[in-house]
Protein backbone atom coordinates (compact mmCIF):
# COMPACT_ATOMS: atom_id res chain seq x y z
CA UNK A 1 0.00 0.00 0.00
CA UNK A 2 1.60 3.48 -1.18
CA UNK A 3 2.30 5.91 1.84
CA UNK A 4 0.28 8.91 0.09
CA UNK A 5 -2.01 10.39 2.90
CA UNK A 6 -2.58 13.58 1.18
CA UNK A 7 -4.28 11.68 -1.84
CA UNK A 8 -6.46 9.79 0.72
CA UNK A 9 -7.41 12.74 2.90
CA UNK A 10 -8.22 14.39 0.04
CA UNK A 11 -10.50 11.69 -0.98
CA UNK A 12 -12.31 11.18 2.30
CA UNK A 13 -12.61 15.12 1.94
CA UNK A 14 -13.98 14.88 -1.14
CA UNK A 15 -16.43 11.58 -0.28
CA UNK A 16 -17.76 13.64 2.65
CA UNK A 17 -18.75 16.07 1.03
CA UNK A 18 -20.37 14.25 -1.64
CA UNK A 19 -22.36 12.33 0.78
CA UNK A 20 -23.29 15.38 2.68
CA UNK A 21 -24.45 16.47 -0.72
CA UNK A 22 -26.39 13.46 -1.31
CA UNK A 23 -28.25 13.65 1.59
CA UNK A 24 -28.51 17.22 2.54
CA UNK A 25 -28.26 19.71 -0.68
CA UNK A 26 -30.25 17.18 -3.41
CA UNK A 27 -33.22 16.78 -1.98
CA UNK A 28 -36.99 15.69 -3.68
CA UNK A 29 -38.06 13.88 -6.08
CA UNK A 30 -36.84 14.98 -9.02
CA UNK A 31 -33.29 14.31 -7.92
CA UNK A 32 -33.98 11.33 -6.20
CA UNK A 33 -31.70 8.45 -7.99
CA UNK A 34 -28.98 11.57 -8.21
CA UNK A 35 -29.27 11.45 -4.44
CA UNK A 36 -29.16 7.90 -3.85
CA UNK A 37 -26.05 8.01 -6.26
CA UNK A 38 -24.66 10.66 -4.40
CA UNK A 39 -25.09 8.70 -0.87
CA UNK A 40 -23.58 5.90 -1.81
CA UNK A 41 -20.55 6.46 -3.57
CA UNK A 42 -19.58 9.52 -1.05
CA UNK A 43 -19.89 6.98 1.45
CA UNK A 44 -18.04 4.43 -0.25
CA UNK A 45 -15.26 6.35 -1.29
CA UNK A 46 -15.23 7.70 2.47
CA UNK A 47 -14.87 4.85 4.25
CA UNK A 48 -12.35 3.28 1.82
CA UNK A 49 -10.36 6.78 2.49
CA UNK A 50 -10.49 6.49 6.32
CA UNK A 51 -9.46 2.53 5.84
CA UNK A 52 -5.90 3.99 4.10
CA UNK A 53 -5.67 6.19 6.60
CA UNK A 54 -6.23 4.15 9.18
CA UNK A 55 -4.13 1.43 7.96
CA UNK A 56 -1.18 3.75 6.61
CA UNK A 57 -0.77 5.60 10.63
CA UNK A 58 -1.11 2.11 11.91
CA UNK A 59 1.90 1.19 9.61
CA UNK A 60 4.01 4.60 10.79
CA UNK A 61 3.88 3.69 14.87
CA UNK A 62 4.23 -0.16 14.46
CA UNK A 63 6.97 -1.58 12.01
CA UNK A 64 6.37 -4.97 12.66
CA UNK A 65 3.15 -4.52 11.38
CA UNK A 66 4.10 -2.32 8.44
CA UNK A 67 6.57 -5.05 7.40
CA UNK A 68 3.65 -7.56 7.31
CA UNK A 69 1.42 -5.40 5.43
CA UNK A 70 3.91 -5.24 2.61
CA UNK A 71 4.89 -9.12 2.54
CA UNK A 72 1.03 -9.86 2.34
CA UNK A 73 0.70 -7.20 -0.49
CA UNK A 74 3.36 -9.14 -2.51
CA UNK A 75 2.67 -12.55 -1.53
CA UNK A 76 2.86 -14.82 -4.19
CA UNK A 77 0.17 -17.16 -2.98
CA UNK A 78 -2.18 -14.78 -2.30
CA UNK A 79 -1.63 -13.03 -5.38
CA UNK A 80 -2.38 -16.28 -7.52
CA UNK A 81 -5.42 -16.95 -5.20
CA UNK A 82 -6.78 -13.40 -6.39
CA UNK A 83 -6.23 -13.78 -9.63
CA UNK A 84 -8.06 -17.54 -9.61
CA UNK A 85 -10.99 -15.76 -8.11
CA UNK A 86 -10.75 -13.01 -10.67
CA UNK A 87 -10.57 -15.34 -13.36
CA UNK A 88 -13.68 -17.87 -12.49
CA UNK A 89 -15.72 -14.68 -11.59
CA UNK A 90 -15.61 -13.15 -14.98
CA UNK A 91 -16.88 -16.84 -16.09
CA UNK A 92 -19.92 -16.25 -13.52
CA UNK A 93 -20.38 -12.36 -14.34
CA UNK A 94 -20.22 -13.38 -18.43
CA UNK A 95 -23.34 -16.13 -18.04
CA UNK A 96 -24.60 -13.70 -15.58
CA UNK A 97 -25.22 -11.10 -17.97
CA UNK A 98 -25.93 -13.21 -20.85
CA UNK A 99 -28.51 -14.17 -19.01
CA UNK A 100 -29.70 -10.90 -17.92
CA UNK A 101 -29.75 -9.70 -21.61
CA UNK A 102 -32.29 -12.75 -22.43
CA UNK A 103 -34.36 -11.94 -19.53
CA UNK A 104 -34.05 -8.34 -20.42
CA UNK A 105 -34.96 -8.96 -23.93
CA UNK A 106 -38.33 -11.75 -22.73
CA UNK A 107 -39.28 -8.46 -20.43
CA UNK A 108 -39.65 -6.18 -23.49
CA UNK A 109 -37.22 -3.99 -21.52
CA UNK A 110 -36.21 -0.90 -23.99
CA UNK A 111 -33.86 -1.53 -26.58
CA UNK A 112 -31.49 1.22 -24.91
CA UNK A 113 -31.21 -0.62 -21.93
CA UNK A 114 -30.77 -3.94 -23.65
CA UNK A 115 -28.01 -2.18 -25.93
CA UNK A 116 -25.85 -0.92 -23.25
CA UNK A 117 -25.92 -3.86 -21.27
CA UNK A 118 -24.66 -5.81 -24.58
CA UNK A 119 -22.37 -3.13 -24.89
CA UNK A 120 -20.98 -3.62 -20.90
CA UNK A 121 -20.72 -8.12 -22.06
CA UNK A 122 -18.92 -6.81 -25.35
CA UNK A 123 -16.43 -4.22 -23.71
CA UNK A 124 -15.29 -6.82 -21.00
CA UNK A 125 -14.75 -9.26 -24.21
CA UNK A 126 -12.69 -6.83 -25.69
CA UNK A 127 -10.74 -6.30 -22.54
CA UNK A 128 -9.80 -10.09 -22.09
CA UNK A 129 -8.41 -10.28 -25.72
CA UNK A 130 -6.60 -6.74 -25.16
CA UNK A 131 -4.93 -8.15 -22.55
CA UNK A 132 -4.64 -12.00 -23.79
CA UNK A 133 -2.49 -10.24 -26.89
CA UNK A 134 -0.88 -7.85 -24.25
CA UNK A 135 0.58 -11.16 -21.99
CA UNK A 136 0.99 -13.29 -25.29
CA UNK A 137 3.68 -10.49 -26.01
CA UNK A 138 5.42 -9.99 -23.20
CA UNK A 139 5.64 -13.69 -22.17
CA UNK B 1 4.27 -31.43 -4.83
CA UNK B 2 5.78 -32.98 -2.26
CA UNK B 3 8.57 -30.89 -0.51
CA UNK B 4 11.33 -31.26 2.59
CA UNK B 5 10.46 -27.84 3.89
CA UNK B 6 9.08 -28.88 7.17
CA UNK B 7 11.68 -31.02 7.79
CA UNK B 8 14.74 -28.78 6.92
CA UNK B 9 12.50 -25.92 8.79
CA UNK B 10 12.63 -27.80 11.89
CA UNK B 11 16.10 -28.80 11.52
CA UNK B 12 17.18 -25.27 11.68
CA UNK B 13 14.72 -24.69 14.56
CA UNK B 14 12.58 -21.82 12.90
CA UNK B 15 8.57 -21.92 12.88
CA UNK B 16 6.74 -21.07 10.14
CA UNK B 17 6.21 -17.61 11.38
CA UNK B 18 10.18 -16.95 11.11
CA UNK B 19 10.02 -18.90 8.04
CA UNK B 20 7.77 -16.98 6.77
CA UNK B 21 9.58 -13.66 7.27
CA UNK B 22 12.89 -15.01 5.91
CA UNK B 23 10.93 -15.75 2.72
CA UNK B 24 8.88 -12.66 3.22
CA UNK B 25 5.67 -14.79 2.08
CA UNK B 26 2.62 -14.91 4.54
CA UNK B 27 2.69 -17.57 7.33
CA UNK B 28 -0.59 -19.51 5.34
CA UNK B 29 1.90 -19.56 2.30
CA UNK B 30 4.71 -21.50 3.95
CA UNK B 31 1.82 -24.28 5.63
CA UNK B 32 0.29 -24.59 1.73
CA UNK B 33 3.91 -25.00 0.64
CA UNK B 34 4.64 -27.81 3.35
CA UNK B 35 1.06 -29.35 3.09
CA UNK B 36 2.13 -29.66 -0.42
CA UNK B 37 -1.22 -27.65 -1.40
CA UNK B 38 0.71 -25.05 -3.10
CA UNK B 39 3.43 -24.97 -5.83
CA UNK B 40 5.87 -22.33 -5.74
CA UNK B 41 7.07 -19.55 -8.40
CA UNK B 42 10.90 -20.57 -9.36
CA UNK B 43 11.25 -17.37 -7.93
CA UNK B 44 10.43 -18.93 -4.28
CA UNK B 45 11.45 -21.69 -5.01
CA UNK B 46 15.39 -20.32 -5.60
CA UNK B 47 14.85 -18.48 -1.90
CA UNK B 48 13.98 -21.42 0.07
CA UNK B 49 16.67 -23.46 -1.64
CA UNK B 50 19.40 -20.45 -0.93
CA UNK B 51 17.85 -20.13 2.82
CA UNK B 52 18.27 -23.82 3.15
CA UNK B 53 21.83 -23.97 1.31
CA UNK B 54 20.88 -26.20 -1.05
CA UNK B 55 19.13 -26.74 -4.29
CA UNK B 56 16.12 -26.98 -5.39
CA UNK B 57 15.62 -30.50 -6.24
CA UNK B 58 17.03 -31.23 -3.15
CA UNK B 59 13.57 -29.95 -1.64
CA UNK B 60 11.14 -30.54 -4.27
CA UNK B 61 9.94 -33.68 -5.44
CA UNK B 62 8.75 -33.69 -8.73
CA UNK B 63 6.16 -36.84 -9.56
CA UNK B 64 4.64 -36.15 -12.58
CA UNK B 65 1.80 -33.91 -14.00
CA UNK B 66 1.02 -31.62 -11.30
CA UNK B 67 -0.26 -27.79 -11.33
CA UNK B 68 -1.66 -25.11 -8.99
CA UNK B 69 -5.03 -25.09 -10.96
CA UNK B 70 -8.26 -25.52 -9.34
Amino acid sequence: MKNNKALYFTSMILGIAILLMGIFVLRGEAVKSYAGVCTGFGAGMAAVAITRLVTISKMQKDPAFKRQVEIDAKDERTARINDLARSKAFRVMEIALGLLAITYILLDVSLLVILLLVGVYIAGWAAYFVYLGKYAKEM
Amino acid sequence: MKNRIEELRKGMGLTQEELASWLEVSRQTVGSLENGRYNPSILLAFRIARLFETTIEDIFIYEGDESNEK
